[in-house]
């Protein structure tokens, strides 16, 4: 091939020829050398598939001498028995009815039983009056190629097992960190809700309401920085703090001082865990409850009124819990009276986007929730949730961080629990 | 969606980081690596423009602290300028406003 783009240049100079003739024995001058130690294998059958020829390249991959294969033994001799009856049914058809066929993937029998995972090419060369002589067949080293399907698929059916024992292991453990069901407290009505934003991370809201004694409840809920199973861990660790200090504790406002101290306790500088909270107190008094809060950077709890309205129990100024050794908090009292709503929730409420058609990235906010409860006013508790689900489920894609609601409520018709 | 563009400057008062695009979950570990290579001395202060920060997430929001605290740390202190409205209420919200130096521009955070 070389002397023939010689022959087509230009008159050359001497150098030029040496050059070339350099090129040449550097380039494939041998045929018989290429078909040998081609990087890829040929095989040549007789049309009953006897081994008629076959090269060096291939004899090395599959570890046989010349003589063993050739006049020996037959193509569908080297393939398994899947291989073959591949190749019965499928290969040998196909390639006599269109003469050619290409990029079959077969496994090779080698002489020592491995098997070499290979890529098949094979012609069928017709002599001059058209009948068909001998098949050709050129056969490509597909370990790599067979290695990394093996891999993508093992790594997929893997990745396919994880993801269905997380979400089962996440679903347990978000049951876990909330209560099964709201403590039942006598004349309060009670109900909540948790919107989860993903099946696979546990979600960082969390609620509880429990008993401190005859006649005193805590209860809080809060939002947890992150998400997942460090998210998971600190939020385990905040409910049984809060659970802890609010039995030693009397007042909210040093409740919250205990919780700093154990969320600060693990505090990482790199990446800084922390929560916002509203821990508060319910109180018999007489036929209502007295309500002391404190505020960990969390949105104000919401009062909706037995007589109509609602109102945001300000609580300015907490700093949201584990950031700082000292921490500040504030606290607020509010009485519980026939009728009287107390809803809490997290920042996913008020933060989801309303897609509003004017303008798509605007977020509910808090002056549109206040609106929403002043209309649903008077309204106990079960109300509060069944209203709140469904504009929740109104944001539709703009909810897409979880979002917890409580609500406790003195009805008017006597309370039970939810 | 959250890339994020930082530059280091430096001013009178001390450096001067400043942030542009969205600060969030994503973006927020080249925001911390940036702080571990920013040298503060006893009494400087620490500048973060977020006049140009279109989002800030909850853990923004927590970078933010840890570059308060590695200011404090090193006796110096944190100064935020043009803080958004948006921000400005979560930080209101969060407490932290009464913790932070939040100034209306960089000049004004530089002025003392």
């Amino acid at each position: 091939m070389m002397s023939d783009t010689g022959q087509e240049r230009e008159p050359s100079e001497p150098g030029d020829r040496r050059q070339q003739a350099t090129f040449g024995e550097l380039l494939e001058d041998s045929a018989e050398d290429l078909y040998e130690n081609a990087p890829c294998g040929y095989l040549s059958t007789l049309l009953d598939g006897q081994i008629a020829k076959v090269n060096t390249t291939l004899l090395k991959w599959l570890g046989y001498r010349r003589d063993e294969l050739v006049g020996r033994r037959s193509f569908s001799d080297l393939l398994t028995i899947g291989g073959r009856i591949y190749h019965e049914t499928h290969f040998a058809p196909l390639l006599s009815m269109q003469g050619e066929i290409g990029g079959v993937a077969l496994e090779l029998r080698a002489a020592d039983g491995t098997r070499l995972p290979v890529l098949i090419t094979s012609t069928v060369k017709k002599g001059a009056d058209g009948q068909p002589l001998l098949i050709r067949t050129t056969v490509f080293d597909a370990r790599d190629r067979r290695a990394y399907e093996q891999e993508l698929l093992r790594a997929r059916q893997e990745a396919e097992r994880e993801r269905e024992r997380l979400q089962e292991v996440l679903s347990i453990l978000q049951r876990s960190l909330l209560p099964p069901s709201l403590t039942n407290v006598p004349g309060l009505q009670t109900a909540a809700h948790y919107h989860i934003a993903s099946a696979d991370q546990v979600g960082g809201d969390f609620y509880d309401l429990f008993p401190l004694g005859p006649d005193r409840w805590g209860f809080f809920l809060g939002d947890v920085s992150g998400k997942g199973a460090e998210a998971a861990n600190i939020t385990s660790l905040i409910r049984h703090t809060l659970r802890e200090a609010a039995v030693h504790d009397s007042d909210p406002v040093g409740v919250l001082h205990r919780l700093n101290t154990a969320v600060h306790a693990q505090y990482r500088s790199h990446d800084p865990r922390y929560c916002t909270v509203i821990f508060g107190v319910l109180t018999r008094d007489g036929d209502g409850f007295t309500v002391t809060l404190a505020s960990g950077g969390h949105p104000p709890a919401l009062l909706l009124r037995g007589d109509g309205g609602a109102a945001y129990l300000h609580t300015p100024g907490g700093l949201l819990v584990g950031i700082m050794a000292e921490a500040s908090f504030t606290a607020a009292t509010v009485r519980l009276a026939l009728g009287d709503t107390l809803m809490l929730y997290t920042d996913g409420l008020t933060e989801a986007r309303t897609s509003r058609e004017a303008d798509p990235m605007s977020l509910y906010g808090e002056q549109s929730l206040l609106d929403f409860a002043t209309g649903l006013a008077p309204a106990d508790a079960a109300t509060v949730i069944t209203a709140v689900r469904q504009l929740l489920a109104g944001f539709g894609e703009g909810l897409d961080d979880d979002a917890a609601v409580m609500a406790l409520s003195m009805p008017f018709s006597g309370g039970h629990a939810t | 969606m959250s890339d994020i563009e930082l530059t280091v400057e430096t001013t009178p008062a001390g450096p001067l980081l400043r942030l542009a695009g969205e600060l969030d979950y994503i973006s927020a570990p080249q925001v911390v690596e940036a702080l571990q290579h920013i040298t503060l001395e006893p009494a400087q202060r620490l500048i973060v423009d977020l006049s140009a920060l279109t989002f800030c997430d909850s853990r923004g929001i927590a970078t933010l602290i840890a570059a308060r605290n590695k200011a404090h740390a090193a006796d110096a202190e944190l100064a935020l300028a043009a803080v958004s409205d948006r921000l400005m209420h979560i930080m209101n919200v969060l407490g932290l406003s009464r913790l932070l130096l939040i100034y209306p521009t960089v000049e004004a955070a530089i002025g003392r």
